[in-house]
């Protein structure tokens, strides 16, 4: 384990550059293909900003010293990369949510995708009605009037 | 929100918007998601993501428009997904006539929790495992069935693993029920009983020979057992997780009480 660790360089659409180890990249399924078939110094990725591309750097890297640290994975450190995964989406916007959602589906990093699909449906169970929803997401309905009124009668029922 | 551009939530790969409705509970999908526009109701009608359907809630006591409002969404839940339906919990609001739909309508199904599900009967609960014969965890805590209806559950479903029958509504006779799951389910790996004042350690003993697989024992608040000596020695060894008479619990459920 004292080998060099190998270096690889990854560039954002907007051209920030991350220097990570190898073992990192090889958290999505999509760099470790990449860096596989082609053994360049620096790999592209002009899909995902310079933003986005920090945040799956940051949670690669914690993922993978935890994995390397537990061995055997024991509880406490599943307790602390829980703890972690939580701080790191509750200080996260929709927006980012998104974002990440899009570049972990196209890097196919699995466990982050699951880490944000879950965080959306958090935010969905939160809200007490489907307009909440709408305005939380910035849905715009795209039902007509008559559709629409469909829908709603399709669960409608007198609570009161 | 600093940032510019618009997200298009609606607009989302389905398979994305899939594994978001799929960690819903199906109230929150029925009644809330399917309604915010209409690429997301489209994906509810997708049988894919059905194959678990999460009805347990803590609402607490419900009044009874409210249980009939949850069971025709149960049941319209489980038309969704179209055969596939893997698992179900519906504590506390199932009856006899939604577990037959259930049972029909599911047959490789999978789990099936019915804890505090006081509307079905003896025979309900036997004629839909009888159409279950793939089921290998069952929940019927807080529930009042009798021996025989246990027996016949355990010959139905061969691969039954886990069996949680906590605080049961009825008093058991001594050991009658211990034997019944011995006799019937001898593939339990993991066997919840909390809250049996009435077992004692003849069951106990008789449930270690018939369950040779059994791996999770929960025994707490089961005061009449009284764990030492070669019984507690045959635990030990072969349990991998025992949770002793004694052991801290959080109790029953508050709605045990109602």
């Amino acid at each position: 384990m004292e080998n060099e660790k190998k270096m690889i360089t990854l560039k954002s659409s907007d051209d920030v550059t991350f220097e990570v180890e190898e073992a990192v990249v090889l958290e999505s399924q999509f760099l470790s293909h990449l860096v596989q078939d082609c053994p360049a110094p620096e790999h592209k990725i002009k899909e995902v900003t310079g933003k986005i591309l920090s945040k799956v750097v940051e949670y690669c890297e914690k993922h993978v010293v935890v994995v390397v640290d537990g061995g055997d994975s024991s509880s406490s450190s599943g307790d602390d990369l829980k703890k972690w995964d939580d701080k790191f989406i509750k200080e996260m916007d929709l927006s980012t949510v998104y974002d990440l959602i899009a570049a972990a589906n196209y890097l196919n990093i699995q466990a982050l995708l699951d880490l944000m699909c879950q965080r959306v449906a958090d935010v969905i169970t939160a809200c007490k009605d489907h307009k909440e929803i709408r305005e939380t997401l910035g849905i715009v309905s795209d039902y007509t009037a008559e559709e629409e009124a469909e829908v709603l009668k399709e669960n409608e029922w007198a609570f009161d | 929100m600093e940032e510019e551009h618009y997200r298009d939530w609606a607009g989302l790969p389905v398979e994305l918007t899939s594994s978001i409705m799929s960690r819903l509970n199906t109230v929150n999908v029925l009644e809330k998601a399917q309604k915010a526009c209409m690429s997301w109701h489209l994906v509810c009608q997708d049988p894919s993501i059905w194959r678990k359907i999460d009805m347990h809630n803590d609402l607490g006591f419900m009044n009874l428009l409210t249980k009939i409002h949850h069971r025709d969404m149960c049941r319209q839940a489980v038309d969704l997904s179209h055969g596939g339906l893997v698992e179900i919990d519906i504590w506390y609001i199932c009856t006899d006539s939604l577990l037959e739909h259930i049972a029909d309508s599911a047959s490789n199904l999978k789990t099936l929790r019915i804890a505090m599900c006081h509307e079905i009967l003896d025979h309900g609960l036997v004629e839909a495992a009888a159409k279950l014969p793939f089921l290998e965890e069952l929940d019927i805590s807080y529930c009042s069935f009798e021996v025989e209806t246990l027996k016949a559950v355990g010959q139905s479903c061969p691969h039954l693993k886990t069996l949680k029958l906590n605080y049961p509504v009825v008093g058991y006779d001594e050991d009658d029920f211990a034997l019944a799951i011995a006799e019937s389910m001898p593939g339990l790996r993991h066997l919840h009983l909390s809250g049996n004042h009435d077992m004692n350690n003849t069951g106990l003993k008789a449930i270690l020979d018939g369950c040779p697989h059994l791996e999770h024992l929960d025994l707490r608040e089961c005061w009449k057992i009284e764990l030492v000596g070669d019984l507690e020695d045959l635990c030990s060894e072969r349990i991998r997780v025992l949770r002793r008479p004694g052991d801290p619990s959080p109790g029953p459920h508050p709605m045990f009480w109602l």
